[in-house]
């Protein structure tokens, strides 16, 4: 074959490959290459928090504490005064008896919340359902994160992430919380007698995720949590879902509804019959 | 410990004492400290989001009160081993609740003794 019949031959391989989404640039070849993906199926709920038909947790404070291991996170010493003088922030504080949140958003869906979700792995994206009516979508079609003149920040974030063998690894920025000035991320527990903090973080926050399965019944989240303004070094939590017992289908919660819980005077109440 | 550190802590107590829990609010309202268990009739159960609710009368006197047992939602209950109709209107049941702090005819679900005798679903008493 003369040179410019193979030039041709290549060209002409090269365009039905991209026609066909099958190049060695794409995403599915390569992961259909690598391994299958794992199936996540079925419905998932934090380990170590017990819901009760009350619903409110069963765990104490402390007890919940717990999965956030012993050391506290690494903050700088400026962030700590920064948050203690911060006017919008107290401002917020103040008033914060009374407030209803819809959203949990992330990181609190994958910590410390009652949700349960369903994990539903695609080539392209990982999508997680949760009971809240909350969803995160995390793509793997080895995209960017989106164009900071395209971005800003949402209860959820902006997630990327690729596989490494069977584990998901997923990075998500421009995080905010719902109701929280500033754009800044309130992590806490909040047991049968009384709410904890665990972390506030910053506008800046970027978590790493490294999620698999370790056992049928049993997936984990190893989540490096970086902060240029909050935190002096990477903060380190691991968490773990279970499969959820005695529920065969997702059904979701809705903070709308029978609602008999109004705020009178910037209190919960219960409206009566 | 230094006073920045104190006054996060302390910031961030008195915000999540209001945080919305579990069902999007606080249980502030309810006296955690306190239970009492209702011996009554079933008017209700509310079956719905964002909460379920039996709504129970209980002989006072000569006549009988309304009382609210708030529960979580309708999947926290499947999840707790209850069904839709396990509870129906008519049904004699003992309730054991957190009352409310004020004081009203209302509180927060602990268990419940159904007319067979038998404790519904799972209790972490």
């Amino acid at each position: 074959m003369k040179s410019n019949q193979i030039t041709v031959a290549c060209t002409l391989c090269l365009a039905m490959s991209m026609l066909l989404g099958c190049g060695p640039s794409d995403p599915d070849t390569q992961r259909q290459a690598q391994a299958p993906l794992p199936d996540w199926s079925g419905l998932w709920e934090v380990v170590g928090l017990t819901v009760g038909a009350s619903g409110n947790f069963e765990e104490t404070s402390a007890e919940l504490r717990k999965s956030f291991g012993e050391t506290p996170p690494p903050y700088q010493a400026e962030w700590q005064t920064t948050l203690s003088m911060d006017p919008e922030f107290n401002a917020y504080i103040s008033a914060a008896d009374g407030i209803v949140l819809c959203s949990f958003g992330f990181p609190s869906v994958m910590l410390e919340s009652p949700l349960m979700f369903e994990a539903l792995v695609t080539p392209n994206e990982t999508a997680m359902i949760f009971s809240g009516r909350e969803s995160r979508h995390i793509y793997t079609d080895g995209r960017s994160h989106t164009p900071a003149d395209e971005l800003w920040s949402t209860y959820w974030g902006d997630s990327i992430g690729h596989w490494e063998g069977q584990t998901l690894v997923v990075d998500t920025i421009a995080l905010n919380q719902e109701s929280v000035p500033n754009n800044w991320v309130i992590i806490a527990v909040w047991g049968i007698d009384l709410y904890e903090p665990v972390a506030v973080l910053s506008e800046q926050v970027r978590f790493t995720e490294r999620i698999r399965m370790v056992s049928k019944d049993l997936l984990e989240d190893q989540m490096t949590i970086e902060d240029p303004r909050a935190l002096s070094g990477p903060w380190q939590l691991t968490h773990r879902y279970q499969r959820v017992a005695g529920v065969n289908r997702m059904v979701h919660e809705d903070c709308r509804g029978n609602d008999r819980n109004p705020v009178v005077n910037g209190k919960f109440t219960l409206t009566l019959p | 410990m230094n006073r920045p550190t104190r006054q996060v802590l302390i910031f961030a107590a008195i915000l999540l004492s209001a945080v919305p829990a579990v069902a999007h609010h606080s249980y502030a309202m309810f006296d955690a400290r306190k239970q009492m268990t209702l011996e009554g009739t079933v008017k209700a159960v509310q079956w719905n989001n964002p909460h379920c609710f039996i709504q129970v009368l209980v002989p006072h006197g000569a006549d009988t009160e309304e009382w609210s047992i708030e529960m979580g939602s309708p999947l926290h209950l499947v999840r707790n081993g209850w069904k839709p109709g396990s509870l129906k209107a008519g049904d004699r049941i003992a309730v054991t609740l957190h009352p409310m702090l004020d004081g009203s005819r209302g509180g927060s679900y602990m268990s419940v003794i159904g007319p067979d005798g038998k404790a519904i679903g799972t209790s972490f008493q």
